[in-house]
């Protein structure tokens, strides 16, 4: 194997950990905008990586270029979309957890 | 490798029959949805682990992203005007329709039985239909062979479908004009500026992205249902950024473009037939410019339909209905596509 497909190696798998990251902070924080943090700050980074690493083997410059728009045109959209959760959830009254937090007291869980 | 590719097939197989069953089981209507976007991205994984590019295409976008805009949309109308009901009567109603529920469920087993043993009967390794496409292909004026079948071999299924969309917005157009109390639940609020920022910096790409679509569909996945689908979805985002006003089209413009390609369709039928051909018999030289003709069309057609099938219902109260709207110049969203 070739430095560069070490590195690609590298780069994806740390990109499948910030997605696991991202994941875990949805599955296990206790409000909307906490969540959104994790999903989108984790997974876009995580996607980053992970196409940095696809990009490493692609055949071509304009494979290269595509992969590169596929992670551009994916953070302006999850970077809308979070905001229009995270302004619409405010609107709509729902308050942020502050404080300590316990897991008993997750109004997330019912 | 190999280990890995099937490891890989089992989980997304997995996947896909615990995303079915929990997306049927489940009660809340918004959950179900958002469960029937993930199977459909699903879906279109498993699409292109089979090698279907194209399908695997028109999946994602219709199945994942316009179906679920769609049906989105349709339970923020039903959840809107929900009655209260007794939870006597809906007991009562349960029992009742409890053995309706078991015979229903008895065909589906049946059915799916019916499907497993025709897969089972399939010959091993068969290449089905795809070598007699091969032998025809000198003469289908394109060289991708799914346009070929779409679009020349099979024309007739691809000219009923376009029609049975015409129909659906014609239907859509009609209770919308039935209905004119609801209003439009649209988003006004403050806070639009990022949501326009992006609109801004996205439509150009997805113009660009149909357009290539369409010009790929000749001798690689992609093709008029993609592109049409890619049109829908730049009209959905500038509906929803409140950059497309639906009340504000004029009307002759939305049945132009809405019949375009059924329209072009039954023109280029007719005109083969009445040189003697059958129905849909293109001329050899001309298959090419006939096929991209229709594509064009198509897509066109397909993409407004679905902006009509979107934002048709409900309507503004205080808009004007589609007959006195008046036609403007800013609002040619639709047409200059």
């Amino acid at each position: 194997m070739t430095i560069a497909t070490w590195l690609s190696v590298a780069l994806v798998l740390a990109g499948a950990f910030f997605f696991f990251a991202g994941t875990m902070g949805m599955l296990r924080f206790p409000d909307v905008y906490t969540r959104l943090h994790a999903v989108t700050k984790a997974d876009n980074l995580g996607l980053g990586l992970i196409v940095a690493g696809l990009m490493l083997q692609a055949e071509s410059w304009p494979a290269m270029l595509k992969l590169a728009l596929i992670w551009l045109l994916a953070l302006l959209a999850s970077a809308t979309a979070c905001y229009l959760v995270g302004n619409s959830s405010l609107r709509s009254g729902l308050p942020p957890v502050q404080g300590r937090y316990s897991v008993r007291r997750n109004p997330c869980r019912q | 490798m190999s280990t890995i590719a099937w490891l890989f097939d089992g989980l997304l197989v997995a996947a896909l029959l615990y995303l079915a069953w929990s997306l049927l089981s489940e009660q809340d209507l918004f959950k179900a949805v958002v469960l029937f976007i993930a199977f459909g991205l699903l879906m279109a994984l498993s699409w292109t682990r089979l090698q279907a590019p194209d399908i695997a295409l028109a999946e994602a976008v219709i199945s994942a992203g316009l179906s679920g805009v769609l049906l989105l949309d349709a339970v923020g109308y039903v959840q809107g005007e929900k009655r209260p009901a007794s939870t006597q009567s809906e007991a009562v109603k349960a029992r009742r329709i409890e053995p309706v529920r078991t015979g229903l469920n008895l065909l589906a087993l049946l059915f799916c039985a019916a499907l497993i043993w025709a897969v089972l009967d399939l010959p091993p390794l068969d290449s089905g239909l795809s070598s007699i496409v091969q032998a025809q292909m000198g003469s289908a004026g394109v060289t991708s062979q799914i346009t070929a079948v779409l679009l020349n071999f099979r024309g007739y299924d691809t000219l009923l479908e376009v029609a049975v969309l015409v129909l659906a917005a014609i239907g859509c157009l009609t209770l919308r004009e039935a209905d004119q109390s609801a209003a439009a639940a649209h988003l006004r609020e403050p806070g639009m500026q990022v949501l326009d920022g992006m609109i801004q910096l996205v439509i150009p790409v997805m113009l660009l992205v149909s357009g290539y679509l369409l010009w790929a569909g000749e001798h690689a996945p992609g093709g008029a249902f993609q592109t049409g689908a890619m049109l829908g979805a730049a009209g959905f985002l500038l509906l929803l950024g409140n950059r497309m006003h639906f009340q504000q089209i004029p009307g002759w413009l939305l049945r132009i473009s809405a019949s375009l390609g059924l329209s072009i369709f039954l023109l280029v039928a007719g005109g083969i037939a009445i040189s003697g051909r059958s129905l849909l018999e293109y001329p050899v030289s001309n298959a090419g410019k006939l096929i991209v003709l229709l594509e064009t069309a198509i897509s066109i057609s397909i993409g407004s339909i679905l902006i009509i099938l979107f934002a048709a219902n409900p309507p503004s109260a205080s808009s004007p209905t589609i007959d006195q709207a008046t036609p403007s110049e800013d609002t040619t969203e639709i047409g200059s596509k």
